[in-house]
Formats: structure tokens, sequence, C-alpha cells
């Protein structure tokens, strides 16, 4: 064989070594990070952890347009190595996101119950305050129809915690959180008025 | 010559596509960062809002970033003129389009917010002016508290920007203050009816009568007007304002109701110095035998609780001039107006409580 032949075929032998030995994408370490980021949105992080969900998509996006600009290289210059870098951060953020969202949760969970138990400690206040104004002994003028008054308002804005509870049910913690502290602001405001009165009846 | 030529051939093979690829203008990369910018503060704003509208935008501005670096990846005879252009295009086009109509939305609601506010505010503000004026049943004042914590429910979330949930307690607030002008309705509707007024005027005509029969005086209580009329031989001759209980214009049906008796009554004890403390004090006959007949009716219906009586001590007395309806039932004058009352009756003067003259 003539030696421009012999180079010939090496040279073929190397392109088809080349070709055969080129990259291909992480696809296993993609569908991970999918996957995470599944769980995360799950995980309500749209809700509860805005700002890291944010993050893990950007991260995401990045990783997919690396992998896109490898696949559109030629064969045997394509490597994966910053896009396998750039997925495996996608998938600690996707992890980190989930995280977030779950602690966020928990976090508002126990914000809302909190002011679920401040409203009613207010409530319990405001009913001892309209039973102890019951048995005072000195009534004035209206006194009698200005406690039923108050004790409509207690019992109406009482009435209103089941609203509240509801939003509990359904794990709607901002709007429960939001809505028994709106509650609590009304009952202080009637708890106020009748420690005032106790306080100027001398009870 | 094969060889020399050879050795040319893969020089050039070499160096061809080395050059080119040197030659390559990638894009700018900072051209798309407006873009980006635009994107990223749009899909902040859609996630509360309109979550499908995101993630479809999420998915347009995925598939742009890829395609931009699938293009300034590729070789230049791969290259597709325009399409970094129209994938950027088409994420940023979609983003105004949705933007746009996230505006609409929100005007939509804000405006229905503001329109429901108004109409509850309004019926609040009617209800707290009837609570001062005429005082308040407890379950109506529960109903007055239910919509004014609903409206500041929904002021605060407005305010937090969160439309939807302001709107429903807006509109669970104006429910409230409807329920309130239906309770207001349901007593008020009575002063009005045609054969209830014929019996008042007819009770009133009669205690007049006697008035004018014995050369007496008679009394004769106006509740939804809140006057008292007193009348000497027939003749008018004191029209004076009164204060009822504070459920005073209903009609009296057992003890505690706070309401303000209709029926034709008399006097049966004149009360002063210690034996009052509301200055001076006129008790009546309530309740009387129609009193009673209807009580046992409603009990044996049901519409009244068992045992709980009809109750009693209803006066027309002093230490009024507080400008609302405050007694647990009964008429209250102001101490001037009952010292010229006092002396002009006696034990036995009929005292008439009508709805309405």
């Amino acid at each position: 064989m003539s030696r421009t032949r012999m180079t010939m075929m090496g040279m073929v032998l190397l392109v088809v070594g080349a070709l055969a030995g080129c990259a291909k994408p992480p696809q296993q370490a993609i569908d991970q990070a999918q996957a995470s980021l599944s769980q995360a949105e799950q995980a309500q992080a749209t809700d509860y952890a805005p700002q890291a969900w944010s993050e893990a998509q950007q991260s995401m996006n990045a990783a997919m347009a690396e992998i896109a600009a490898q696949k559109a290289k030629f064969a045997p210059l394509r490597s994966y190595k910053h896009a396998t870098q750039l997925i495996a951060t996608a998938q600690q953020e996707a992890v980190t996101a989930q995280e977030a969202a779950v602690s966020g949760k928990q976090q508002a969970q126990a914000d809302a119950q909190q002011a679920v138990t401040d409203v009613q400690a207010s409530l319990d206040r405001a009913n001892q305050l309209l039973d102890d104004l019951a048995k005072c002994r000195r009534r004035p003028k209206g006194f009698a129809s200005d406690l039923q008054l108050l004790r409509g308002n207690v019992d109406g804005l009482g009435q209103q915690l089941s609203d509240v509870q509801s939003a509990m049910s359904s794990e709607s913690y901002l709007e429960a959180k939001s809505l028994a502290t709106e509650l609590k602001t009304q009952v202080d405001g009637v708890v106020t008025d009748l420690e005032s009165a106790k306080a100027k009846i001398g009870c | 010559m094969c060889r020399r030529r050879l050795r040319r051939l893969n020089l050039v093979a070499l160096v061809f596509p080395v050059a080119v690829w040197g030659c390559a203008q990638p894009e700018p990369p900072g051209r798309w960062e407006g873009a980006r910018a635009v994107l990223d503060r749009s899909l902040r704003e859609l996630q509360d809002e309109d979550p499908a509208a995101a993630r479809h935008l999420e998915g347009l501005v995925s598939e742009a970033e890829r395609v931009t670096a699938a293009e300034r990846a590729a070789l230049p005879w791969n290259r597709q003129p325009g399409r970094v252009e129209a994938a950027w295009g088409r994420a940023v086009e979609a983003a105004r389009r949705r933007m746009a109509e996230l505006r609409r939305t929100r005007a939509e609601r804000r405006q229905s917010l503001e329109g429901l506010l108004r109409e509850a505010t309004a019926r609040v503000q009617v209800a707290r002016g009837r609570r001062g004026r005429s005082g308040m049943t407890e379950g109506q004042a529960a109903l007055l508290a239910a919509a004014e914590f609903r409206l500041a429910a929904a002021r605060r979330l407005a305010a937090e920007g969160d439309l939807r949930t302001a709107l429903v307690q807006a509109a669970a607030a104006l429910q409230y203050g409807e329920r309130l002008d239906a309770a207001w309705e349901a007593v008020h509707e009575r002063f009005s009816d045609p054969g209830l007024l014929r019996e008042w005027r007819r009770q009133a005509e009669l205690t007049v009568a006697e008035s004018r029969r014995r050369h007496g005086v008679a009394i004769v209580v106006d509740k939804l007007h809140r006057r008292l009329l007193v009348y000497r031989a027939g003749v008018r001759v004191a029209d004076l304002e009164v204060e009822l209980g504070s459920g005073g214009l209903e009609r009296k049906r057992f003890a505690g109701d706070r309401a303000t008796p209709e029926g034709q009554y008399r006097i049966k004890q004149k009360k002063s110095g210690g034996a009052t403390r509301y200055h001076l004090a006129l008790l009546i006959d309530y309740p009387n035998a129609q009193d009673r007949r209807r009580y046992r009716t409603e009990v044996e219906a049901g519409e009244v609780p068992r045992g709980v009586g009809l109750g009693g001590l209803i006066e027309i007395h002093g230490g009024g001039g507080t400008g609302r309806d405050w007694t647990d039932g009964c008429v209250a004058l102001e101490d001037g107006d009952m010292d010229r009352l006092f002396p002009l009756v006696e034990v036995g003067t009929p005292v008439t409580i009508v709805g309405a003259l």
C-alpha cells in the first residue's frame, strides 16, 4: 500500500475514532434536575420561596442553554463538562428551593397559628370583661343597652374566626394570618372600650 | 507531485476550519440583557396572579436561551439569521400580551372592589347612624361588627396587593350590610302596615275620647316618632320627645328583649325621691290581659322560649335626653319634661303606647 493511501486511511480512522468518542449530554443528570424542580414546584416554592425558585429556574435555563450550545458544535469539539457543572448547580438550587418552600410554609403556618392564638386570647379577654361588667353593681344610664351592643360586637367578631379557620384548613396561611391580624385589631378595639368602661364605672 | 500536493491539501484542510472558526462573529454577550430584565419582571408579577401564564412564559424564555446559545456556538454556515431575534421576540411579545391582560384584570378587579367597598361602607354608615339613634339588638350589633371587620380586612388585603381575596371580603361586608338593612326593614315594615296603623289610631282615639269624657288626663306614646302626647279633656296639651328601649321599636314579646310594649295600660304607681333612680317615674300595668294571651299563644307556637316570662316594671321615667334609645323597655323623658308631666297624672291615668300614628 502506498504511503499516501496509508495516510488517508489513518486520517479516516482518526475521524471515525473522534466521532465515536463524542461526548453526550448528561441526560440522567438533566432528568434528575428537572425532577427536583418539579418537586420544588409541588412544595409551593413559587409561594413560599419565590426568590430561590426563580434562581433555580434561571440556573436550569443556563444549563439547558449550554447543552444546546454544545449540541450545535462540531461533534468532536463538544464537551459537556461545563454543562454538567451547571446542571449540578441547578439541581442544588432546586433542592434548596424545595427546602426553603417547606420551611417557608411551616413558618407561614406557625405565624398564622400564632395570629389565631392571639386573636382567641383577645376574644377571651373581651368576654371576661363583659362578664365583669355584667356583674357590676353600679349601672349608669344606658349601661345595659351599651353592654348589649358590646356583647353583640364581640359575638359578631368571634363568629369571623370560622373564616380564619377555613383559610388555615385550606393551607392559605398567608391569608389566614392577614385575616387573624385584622380581626385582632378589631377585637382589641372593643377590649379597649370595655376596659375604659370598667375603669369609668369603677367596677 | 502527489506528496507535495497532499501536504498542501492537508495544510488547507487543517487551516481552513480554524480560519473560518476564527472569523466567526459571535453575538455580543449582553445583547439580550434588556429582554431578560423585562421578562424577569413580568414573570415575577405573573407568578402570583396567573401561574399558568408564568409557566408558558418560562417555557418561551428557556427556548430563547437555548436558541441563543445554539446560534452562538453554531458554525457560520449552520447559523439561521433572525432565529435568535425571533425567539426573544416571541417571549417578549408574549410577556407584553400577558402583562396587558393582567393590567386589564387588575383594573377591573380594582373597579369592582371600589364599588363594593363604597356600597358596603354606605350601608355600614347607615347602620351606625341607626344604632346611634335607636339602638340595636345584640344580633344586629353582631352583624354590624362582622360587616366592619370584613370592610377593614378588604382594605388591608387590597393594600397588600391581594385584590382577589380583598374582593371576597368586600362582597362579604356588603352581604352583612344587606342583612342589617333587611333586619331594619323587618322591624320597620310593620309601621307602614295599613291594618296595624288603623288599629293603633283606633286605640289612640279611644284613649283621647276617655280623656274628653272624664275631663281627665291621658297619655299616648308614638314609638316610631318617639313622641309622648298628653291630653287633657280630649285636648292635646303637651308633645314631648322620648327615648325607648334599645330594642324599642320591636314588639315586646318576652322579658329581656329590651322592647317597649304596645297596648292600652294605666298608671299603677307614681314614684319619686328614693323610690326611683330616674328622677321621677310612673309605673304602668304591663303586662295586661292581652299581653298574657299573646305570650301564651307565642309560647305554644314555639315562637317564644318557655319559662322566659313577659317581664314587667315598665315605666315612664326621667333621665332621658341622651339622644338614643337606651332603656330596658321603659319610656324615658328629660327630667324637665318629667317635672311637667308628673303632677298632671294620677294612678289610673290611661297610657296607650302604639307603634305609630
